[in-house]
């Protein structure tokens, strides 16, 4: 089958790119080995967490696109993130959309009792920024393995409590199963009695992000209705259910508008002519289906995701054999402690791209006319540290296909 | 089979990311399961082949494969899961009722014969009640009444005609459940210029394959494969209208029960709906549709997912005027082909398919679309509306004269 761009890679920036393309009228394919990495790292959007609160993200991101020519800001520029964002943000309207807190980062409390500091918060996790020392109650399930009570409210001077689960008989319960739970308001009531037996002056009610997938808010006021008190989602452990509630919204979105979705068997061979991509194969054995395009997208991300891959001695770009941008030895991938302040220098690892988000070589010769990188494949980022890793997807996803179009 | 010839397995290049546990139907529902992780790679590592099976849990994996697809690292875990299950039903034994209910293609002629008592007496409280009793067949559960004629015999009267020759596997549910999907794809293929070939053809495999039994489900592949293999060698392709029967060639035949000739198969076979996108992109699909002003639901089987051609169904019925198709945005209907008639099960199937319930109740639909046979059953069963296949619905919109 023949599509104007197929789309590689179903992570936030993949699934950004396919949205832009669609947007344009494009016929698209988008392909995912897998559901990327929504699932795992995800909860709010980062855009540039590195910057200290009191700073607007407009400015500080103005600032660093100047200090950080090679960074994937500075391709897409501060006035195409602000479009590339709200590109984002207009795919969820109320009741579950996203907020900044006055333009600036703002610190939500984690799982692992920590402040993190993100710029684009969920509805449901709104009243966890203005979290007091001593107003909030936080609320874990016993079986739940992944958010520990107690120990995430004792750094915030709070109060905690783990509640058992009546339809449950096992030890163990998992995020979704929690999630589905919560969905049903027999199973609200329940637990709302159980933590208003216990909760005294708190004013806050902080649960593990598993607030129900398909309607968070409903859930949400329903238990702030039954308990008195502002109730909020925290960041845990993975799978991420607002990450899954991020892939879904995007999935439907695509599907209701005629992209073609498939999620799964993954790329085995591309097949390059000159400087032009004609064709991918996708082995599902012992299927060969191929598929060709006029324009092709590469947003496999990193090393989780399968963009990337490291042997021994080197990384390496697995699809198209791009050469990858990456410290001269290993003994340099890392620093010595892992929790070290300073970056891993593996992670800024990644393909290079001229201003059109085309792959480059070293030299800053052009490799594939018609093949555009989006995501954190890119070279010159530290997501982890800068935390940018949504922000990143988000703004080259829309951008390379802006670019892959605009002649 | 052969325990030597078991496919290598995946566990180490799990990096433990929990997607699957974001995407399995099972333990979403159930804690008694504890998900494909654990379940699959995760056990895997403590697995032994010399010694007993402990996964008391394993025969709670329904089998949709959703894990596979969404598995970046590209653990088959639903392949483990399967063939932890089989070690551990062939150490423990299955009950009678799991042969009867993966075995009525051995009574389908037979009971269609006899559909007009037989009926009744499926339908019957006492009946349904000995079965739950002494079967553990649940009673909630309706099963599916018989028709008479077959499709095959349907079809014996006919006189298929056209430019190319195509053949047609189309399996038991619809040779003696619901024979009017057969008829559909017939008459649809025939307005394309088909003439319907339809080859010997038993059970594919796949409910015996489901409960673990190799055995049982290569047997059936062996028979299967050779004579699909007599219609590809004289030139022809083959489609299906069950995305089970058809995941089950395609894509089992070979790996999992290593049956010779299904490789040669696999690329000459095709879901029919991705056969008349293929004809649409050569822009030869019969698209005289007239207006079809109803609202349906779309559901995707899993198994229609998982065999990575995207939603071929929902491109072409668009194309329909008036009719609308909305995708229902929900993994697994919980049926799991013979999962959701055992009583011990029951209540897992049902609550799975309470979300899909929950989802089409909110789209409102006249009636739903979906192509496997356990899909539609489980939809009716659960929301008591019209439940079809799509190429009824592209039968229909087919005007008459190029039907005739």
């Amino acid at each position: 089958m023949h599509f104007d761009i197929i789309i590689i890679g179903m992570g936030l920036s993949g699934l950004m790119a396919a949205k832009t393309a669609v947007e344009m009228g494009k016929k698209v394919l988008i392909v995912g080995k897998g559901l990327g990495t929504l699932s795992i790292f995800s909860n709010t959007i980062d855009v540039l967490g590195i910057l200290p609160q009191t700073e607007k993200m407009r400015d500080g991101l103005s600032q660093w696109i100047k200090e950080h020519p090679g960074h994937p800001y500075s391709k897409v520029g501060s006035e195409k993130i602000d479009k590339a964002l709200s590109s984002f943000l207009s795919l969820f309207p109320p009741p579950y959309s996203f907020q900044t807190m006055d333009e600036t980062n703002c610190l939500v409390p984690t799982g692992a009792g920590t402040l993190r500091p993100t710029y684009l918060v969920p509805a449901t996790m709104s009243g966890g920024v203005c979290l007091r020392e001593g107003s909030g109650f936080m609320v874990g399930f016993r079986g739940f393995k992944d958010f520990y009570a107690n120990q995430i409210a004792s750094p915030f001077k709070c109060r905690g409590m783990t509640l058992s689960l009546p339809e449950t008989l096992h030890r163990e319960v998992t995020a979704t199963a929690l999630s589905r739970l919560m969905e049903k308001p027999s199973f609200r009531k329940s637990i709302a009695k159980e933590i208003k037996k216990n909760i005294k002056d708190e004013t806050q009610i902080g649960f593990p992000a598993i607030l129900g997938m398909n309607d968070p808010v409903e859930v949400k006021n329903d238990l702030e209705e039954q308990t008195g008190a502002r109730v909020f989602e925290i960041p845990i452990l993975p799978p991420s259910i607002p990450g899954m509630r991020i892939f879904n919204c995007f999935k439907a979105w695509l599907i209701r508008k005629g992209a073609s979705f498939l999620l799964g068997p993954s790329i085995s061979k591309t097949f390059l002519k000159g400087k032009r991509c004609e064709k991918i194969e996708i082995l599902h054995p012992p299927i060969v289906n191929s598929y060709s395009a006029d324009r092709y997208i590469l947003a496999t991300g990193r090393f989780i995701g399968g963009g990337l891959n490291a042997d021994m001695e080197k990384i390496y770009e697995p699809l198209f054999g791009l050469p990858v941008f990456q410290p001269p030895s290993r003994q340099e991938w890392f620093q010595k402690s892992f929790f070290s302040d300073q970056p891993h220098s593996i992670h800024q690892a990644g393909v290079l791209i001229d201003s059109f988000f085309r792959p480059v070589d070293e030299k800053g010769r052009l490799l594939l006319e018609n093949v555009w990188v989006t995501g954190t494949i890119l070279a010159h980022h530290h997501c982890i540290h800068e935390k940018s890793r949504e922000g990143i997807e988000i703004a080259t996803g829309y951008m390379a296909v802006q670019k892959a179009f605009e002649r | 089979m052969n325990k030597e010839v078991w496919p290598q397995n995946h566990s180490d290049v799990c990096i433990r990311c929990a997607t699957c546990i974001a995407i399995c139907p099972v333990s979403r529902v159930t804690p008694l399961f504890p998900g494909p992780k654990q379940a699959g790679p995760g056990a895997q590592r403590f697995r032994k082949p010399d010694e007993p099976s402990t996964d008391e849990w394993i025969d709670l994996c329904i089998g949709c494969q959703l894990c596979d697809m969404v598995c970046a690292s590209g653990v088959n875990i639903s392949e483990l899961n399967l063939i932890a299950k089989a070690k551990y039903l062939d150490e423990k034994g299955r009950p009678f009722r799991d042969w009867l209910l993966t075995h009525t293609h051995l009574f389908g002629s037979i009971a269609s014969l006899f559909s007009p008592i037989l009926n009744i007496f499926l339908k019957n409280t006492a009946m349904k009640w000995l079965m739950e009793t002494f079967l553990k067949i649940d009673r909630r559960r309706e099963l599916p009444g018989y028709q008479f004629p077959t499709f095959r015999q349907w079809f014996r009267g006919q006189r298929s005609q056209g430019k190319q020759k195509i053949a047609y596997f189309y399996g038991c549910f619809t040779n003696t459940n619901e024979v009017d999907v057969g008829k559909a794809t017939v008459q649809v293929l025939e307005a394309n210029g088909f003439e319907v070939i339809l080859p010997p053809q038993r059970c594919c495999g796949i409910p015996m394959l489901g409960i673990g039994d190799f055995k049982g489900a290569r047997k059936m592949g062996l028979h299967n494969a050779s004579s699909l293999l007599n219609s590809v060698r004289s030139g022809l392709d083959i489609i299906f209208s069950s995305s089970s029967c058809g995941h089950m060639i395609r894509h089992e035949y070979g790996h999992l029960l290593n049956i010779p000739g299904s490789e040669e198969v696999a690329p000459h076979l095709f879901d029919l709906f991705e056969f008349l996108r293929n004809l649409k992109e050569s822009e030869i699909l019969n698209t005289h549709f007239k207006e079809l002003p109803i609202r349906t639901a779309y559901f995707a089987p899993c198994h229609l997912q998982s065999l990575g051609i995207g939603f071929p169904a929902l491109e072409i019925l668009r194309l329909i005027p008036g009719l609308q198709v909305d995708n229902i945005e929900v993994n697994c209907c919980g049926m799991g082909g013979t999962f959701g008639f055992k009583k011990e099960k029951y209540e897992i199937s049902e609550e799975i398919g309470k979300d899909l319930a929950e989802a089409i109740h909110q789209l409102k639909p006249e009636m739903v679309l979906s192509d496997c046979e356990g899909c539609r059953m489980q939809i009716r069963h659960l929301t008591g509306l019209k439940v079809l296949h799509p190429i009824q619905v592209l039968r229909d919109a087919l005007n008459r004269t190029t039907l005739e």
